[in-house]
């Protein structure tokens, strides 16, 4: 019955409304509907628990460029933990997550960007034996972005659908040591990118641009815990199925795209130490290194019209990042507590120079230094609930001066009120 | 006749303490008043959407309580009071939980704006909101319940205006807009005694992409709580209303 309201279009009558959004919108209908409805028959027969987690704030942020700008973000999650056998637990999880405008981590990310994310998450937790445990997960996920507030959701050039799978093995080794170790299979498919700069440069003849941010991301990983140490490092190889790799020189095709597919390669090395100082505070330093190494290159036009490059450089895209933060939570009573997390973000491109306000390279390679500062107090009302109040600055320094398209100087403040209700 | 006009067109622009003070250049150029500048503009450029916010404060999806068959509700902030929005939300119980079948409720709501009844211009103004739709809920334990449903909502204004309206920096000669939505919900009820159920639900509308989330504390006859739209003229809705279950 449902799906024959959806298919005589109730609730989807604009007529510029793509056919595969719409099946993407009955894919989240009808994987919730069919989520809730098997969960329910299964609570006569097995242990289930809820788990039900709504957070919420609002705020202004204040860049030192640009408006000011009211903001919400919102994350609702709804779980439920089923368990049939002792050693058996599966765990269904629906998450809606929604981020308003505001100052943004990501380099890439404008302050005006809205982002919202479908996730899909089926767990399963198999204690093979005492000393073994196997965890795997099925999820899929449905990201809409949109920079403008009058752009409409799913039209997004960057919108996603991410769809996978995990597996982790962990062990432990005695009461203070266990290790895990993992792999996970995603596929990220683009369907509104189009590559319009190349399509435009390379006439009608060129090739269609459609599907070229596809692309498979494998991960393997090890980590390893003990007593409150973590430590993990992390393989990840993201394979492009159409996005090739730019050249020096023109192909017979009349682009500078070769015949070789574009693949990313990161390694990942995390490690945080949890320190309990007179059962009040609480200090959790942390410290990742990631070395990003792409084997795409870059030709520069000065302006969107040019269709002759002004400078090939390779082994554009690859960088190390450095991030280093140390969350302390102070315990003022059994209702209020206190927080500040200071971080820092240092990110050095292997062969990428700088460019100065007028678009031309100059010497050197570009580095992005990020500050972030958050603190504010929190106050938990009841079993459910907990209202906290923050501040947060936000501080990034590069030596990239252009900045027509993205910031990459500026300092900015976000202070406002967040809610969290959780079951 | 055309004060009523203003009036009824002040009290929308002017919710939540949005006061645009007939002020000449020196309050449009204030902090306040570019605020409100923006909000007039952003409610100008979508008036559909703020209607349709309020309309669904006048709703309630939450289950009928198990030892009850159905409910009357009427809310009366921020509808009823300020916009003379009367609405009615009524839910019957249609099968009781049992063994594996979780309980199912009908509910509908259907909304007035009386004082659109007071303008006499050429054109007769046109106002409809009513929504129906399904709940299904099952219990957790004694106290607690999951529940989802799926719901169509809709509503209709047209008011043509004999002279534009205007006030400060906001002109405007007409409202005229149709928004009807299909959205799924999900929500959890916690009873922690028996004239008191904590309710925390969210919905998400297929056509807008629409986000509403709620957190309601309902007692024996009053319901009180938030809505939140994000991206909403306003984003928090505190609301109150009053209910009858029988």
């Amino acid at each position: 019955m449902l799906y024959i309201l959806l298919s005589h279009g109730i609730g989807f009558s604009d007529k510029d409304r793509s056919k595969g959004q719409i099946n993407m919108l009955k894919r989240i209908l009808i994987s919730v509907l069919l989520f809730l409805g098997g969960a329910m028959l299964l609570f006569a027969k097995t242990k289930a628990a809820p788990y039900y987690q709504l957070q919420f704030d609002v705020g202004e942020s204040i860049p030192s460029k640009g408006e000011m700008m009211a903001t919400s973000n919102l994350t609702n999650d709804l779980g439920i933990i089923l368990q049939p056998s002792a050693r058996h637990k599966f765990i269904g999880f629906y998450e809606l997550k929604y981020a308003g405008p505001g100052l943004r981590k990501e380099e890439g990310d404008k302050f005006s960007d809205r982002i919202m994310d479908h996730v899909f998450v089926i767990k399963n937790h198999f204690d093979w034996k005492d000393d073994y445990t196997l965890k795997s997960q099925l999820d899929h996920m449905i990201e809409y972005r949109r920079t403008g507030a009058n752009e409409l959701w799913g039209q997004g050039l960057y919108d996603f659908n991410r769809t996978g799978f995990m597996f982790d093995l962990n062990r432990k080794f005695s009461k203070k040591l266990s290790g895990d170790i993992y792999m996970q299979y995603h596929y990220l498919e683009f369907p509104n990118y189009t590559d319009l700069l190349a399509e435009f440069q390379a006439g009608e003849t060129s090739e269609t641009s459609t599907g070229k941010q596809n692309h498979h991301n494998y991960q393997l990983g090890v980590k390893t815990k003990y007593e409150l140490v973590n430590v993990s490092l992390d393989f990840t190889i993201l394979k492009y199925t159409k996005q090739k790799v730019i050249v020096d020189n023109v192909q017979p095709d009349r682009t500078y795209y070769s015949g070789v597919l574009q693949q990313d390669t990161m390694v990942t090395l995390g490690a945080d130490y949890t320190k309990i100082l007179w059962n009040s505070i609480i200090l959790t330093p942390s410290f990742s290194f990631k070395s990003k190494i792409s084997n795409q290159n870059y030709q520069h036009f000065m302006l969107a019209t040019d269709t002759i490059p002004v400078r090939y450089i390779d082994n554009y895209y690859s960088y190390n990042i450095f991030d280093i933060s140390c969350p302390i939570t102070f315990t003022l009573s059994k209702i209020w507590a206190a927080f500040i997390t200071p971080e820092i973000n240092y990110k050095y491109y292997s062969n990428r120079p700088p460019r100065d306000s007028e678009n031309a390279f100059i010497s050197g390679n570009q580095y992005n230094n990020l500050f972030i500062l958050s603190c504010g107090f929190s106050k938990r009302q009841n079993d459910v609930t907990t209202m906290t109040v923050f501040y947060n600055y936000q501080s990034q320094v590069s030596n990239m001066t252009f900045e027509r398209y993205l910031l990459y100087n500026y300092s900015g403040h976000y202070m406002g009120v967040s809610f969290s209700y959780t079951y | 006749m055309k004060s009523k006009i203003t009036l009824f067109l002040l009290v929308l622009v002017l919710f939540s303490s949005a006061v645009p003070a007939s002020g000449g250049d020196d309050f449009a150029n204030s902090i306040i008043g570019r605020e409100i500048i923006k909000i007039g503009l952003r409610f100008l450029d979508n008036p559909g959407d703020f209607f349709f916010n309020l309309h669904s404060d006048n709703e309630d999806y939450s289950p009928v309580p198990k030892n009850k068959k159905g409910s009357f509700r009427f809310n009366f902030f921020p509808t009823f009071i300020p916009f003379t929005w009367a609405n009615l939300n009524v839910k019957a119980k249609v099968f009781d939980e049992k063994n594996n079948l979780p309980q199912i409720d009908v509910i509908g709501m259907y909304g007035d704006i009386l004082s659109l009844r007071l303008i006499s211009t050429e054109t007769r103004p046109e106002f409809s909101d009513y929504s129906m739709g399904i709940t299904a809920a099952k219990s957790i334990n004694e106290k607690t319940r999951l529940y989802g449903g799926i719901k169509y909502c809709a509503v209709n204004m047209y008011v043509k205006f004999s002279t534009p309206v205007t006030s400060g920096e906001f002109s405007m000669s007409s409202l005229d807009f149709k928004m009807s939505d299909t959205f799924v919900f999900t929500g959890i009820s916690h009873q922690p005694n028996p004239d008191k159920i904590v309710v925390a639900q969210l919905g998400y509308g297929f056509k807008y992409n629409k986000i509403v989330s709620r957190l309601m504390v309902s007692h024996k006859h009053l319901d009180i709580g938030v809505n939140i739209y994000p991206e909403g003229l306003f984003v928090i809705h505190p609301f109150i209303a009053w209910h009858w279950f029988f």
